[in-house]
């Protein structure tokens, strides 16, 4: 199972790099903001709590992934301890699935982690805590999952700050994707309107992980949605692994 | 003993250093506030379209939304202390309601805020009918626009009918049927009035309440009989 062992071996680079650092000063914002802001926003006072402290986890979890994943993909490259791997019986498929697991296994605990510190403070705010609210987290899980297969796809070809650069244009376009179908109706020529509409369907919806509103306002989610997005997100995912997996197999390790 | 004394020189060259640069850094904070609190009447003045907003705020709709509810509210506390005019205080709230439609305490503040210090109740239930739209199901849109058409606009029809609406919403219950109770009575639909009248009677739990209906309902009734007897006599 070299997967799991790398997989491992990320999860123990990360937390040597003092991830759980991340959660702490997510703690003492999320806390802070609550108590200094909800003062000031007459009438509002818990929904600010409910509000920030999601949109909080959603923000750190993006940050983590870029932040932490760029540095650690190519320092494994850069130090030869890929070359090193690699003699060993694991597969360049192997390094790249295990990479991607540990990475988003971390960023998984990290995201949990921040959700139990928000329940504690809406708790204490006197905040409703919905079924919602765990559904909003759980695609925010899932939304890390596909950032990261998409810096990981980055990374098998490009340095981290590039990797870094292009994986924070595809989550603000990926939260724009619905303006691109817009603007695709709008196009009077076809060739615009072929290319508007082929960018909505490639770039990765990432609106679609977002229901902190429903959470918030404790409004009703479609039927099966939950389900959908959920196999959006794996087969999104799995294309993604699938290019860098084939990218990364023609790479030459200097 | 040299580099003792080299080493003590360059110890008091550090210190003296050390010393000027926190003096400046003192000063200047100090001279540099007066000029961070100058009064700056326009920071609104370039605030963007709700809709713009809402595709600048990437998904983060309602914490953006929170983001401009924190400025009106100051926006609103400093008209009270009379720093400015509320020339951009709907601007602000428009764009709360754009960015976060479900977030129904901006739309009720506004709407009081344009009716009492602006006194222009039509935007106030403009604001309020935005609302209405965007949370069918919330009883307190109606009620409101009901309240600000009796209250402001004198159109007691308009204010009955928006209250009978607030009445079959869940939450409306007693309050709202009282009010349309009223207020159609003041309309001059007696026939209506009872009707509303009876609902509280036959709905509400508190016994104050019904007392309150039953005796409504005996005047209304006997005000017809009293205009037959006054015509016959």
């Amino acid at each position: 199972m070299p997967i799991f062992t790398l997989a491992k071996f990320t999860i123990r680079g990360y937390f040597k790099e003092r991830i759980l650092l991340v959660v702490l000063i997510f703690a003492f914002i999320l806390m802070g903001a609550s108590y200094v802001l909800s003062p000031l926003a007459v009438g509002a006072q818990q929904k600010i709590v409910v509000d920030i402290g999601l949109a909080a986890i959603s923000i750190f979890a993006v940050l983590l992934i870029v932040l932490l994943g760029a540095g650690s993909y190519h320092q494994e490259k850069e130090r030869g301890i890929l070359k090193a791997l690699l003699v060993k019986p694991i597969t360049r498929t192997d390094w790249v699935l295990g990479k991607y697991a540990g990475t988003l296994l971390t960023v998984a605990l990290v995201i949990i982690s921040m959700a139990l510190i928000h329940m504690i403070v809406m708790k204490v705010s006197g905040a409703p805590i919905t079924e919602n609210f765990f559904w909003a987290v759980y695609l925010t899980v899932l939304e890390a999952g596909v950032v990261t297969a998409i810096l990981t796809l980055f990374s098998s070809y490009s340095s981290p700050v590039l990797a870094s650069f292009f994986t924070i244009c595809a989550v603000v376009t990926g939260h724009l994707s619905n303006d691109l179908l817009a603007f695709a109706e709008r196009f009077s020529g076809a060739v615009p309107k072929v290319v508007a509409t082929a960018a909505y369907y490639l770039l990765p919806n990432l609106g679609l992980f977002n229901v902190r509103s429903e959470a918030v306002h404790s409004l009703m989610l479609p039927d099966g949605f939950i389900y959908t997005v959920t196999l959006y997100a794996v087969f999104y995912t799995l294309v993604l692994l699938l290019l860098s997996i084939l990218i990364f197999r023609r790479q030459e390790l200097h | 003993m040299f580099s003792r004394l080299m080493h003590s020189r360059s110890t008091v060259a550090w210190g003296l250093a050390a010393l000027v640069i926190l003096t400046g850094a003192v000063v200047t904070t100090a001279r540099v506030e007066r000029y961070s609190q100058r009064p700056y009447l326009h920071d609104n003045l370039y605030l963007p379209s709700g809709q713009l907003a809402r595709q600048v705020s990437l998904g983060y709709r309602e914490l953006a939304a929170d983001m401009v509810w924190f400025s009106a509210v100051q926006y609103y506390g400093g008209y009270r202390k009379s720093y400015h005019d509320l020339a951009y205080f709907e601007g602000l709230v428009r764009i709360v309601t754009d960015l976060d439609p479900y977030f129904v305490f901006p739309y009720q503040f506004g709407a009081a805020v344009l009716a009492s210090d602006m006194a222009s109740f039509d935007r106030g239930i403009e604001l309020l009918r935005k609302g209405m739209v965007n949370n069918p199901t919330r009883w307190e849109f109606p009620f409101e626009i009901g309240f600000l058409s009796y209250i402001g606009c004198e159109d007691n029809d308009m204010a009955a009918r928006y209250f009978e609406l607030a009445a079959r919403l869940p939450g409306g219950g007693d309050r709202a049927r009282r009010f349309a109770a009223f207020v159609y009575s003041r309309a001059g639909h007696q026939e209506n009035s009872i009707r509303m009248w009876q609902e509280l009677l036959e709905t509400s739990d508190v016994p104050w309440m019904r007392e309150l209906a039953e005796r409504s309902i005996e005047k209304l009734r006997a005000k017809p009989q009293e205009r037959a007897t006054r015509n016959d006599t």
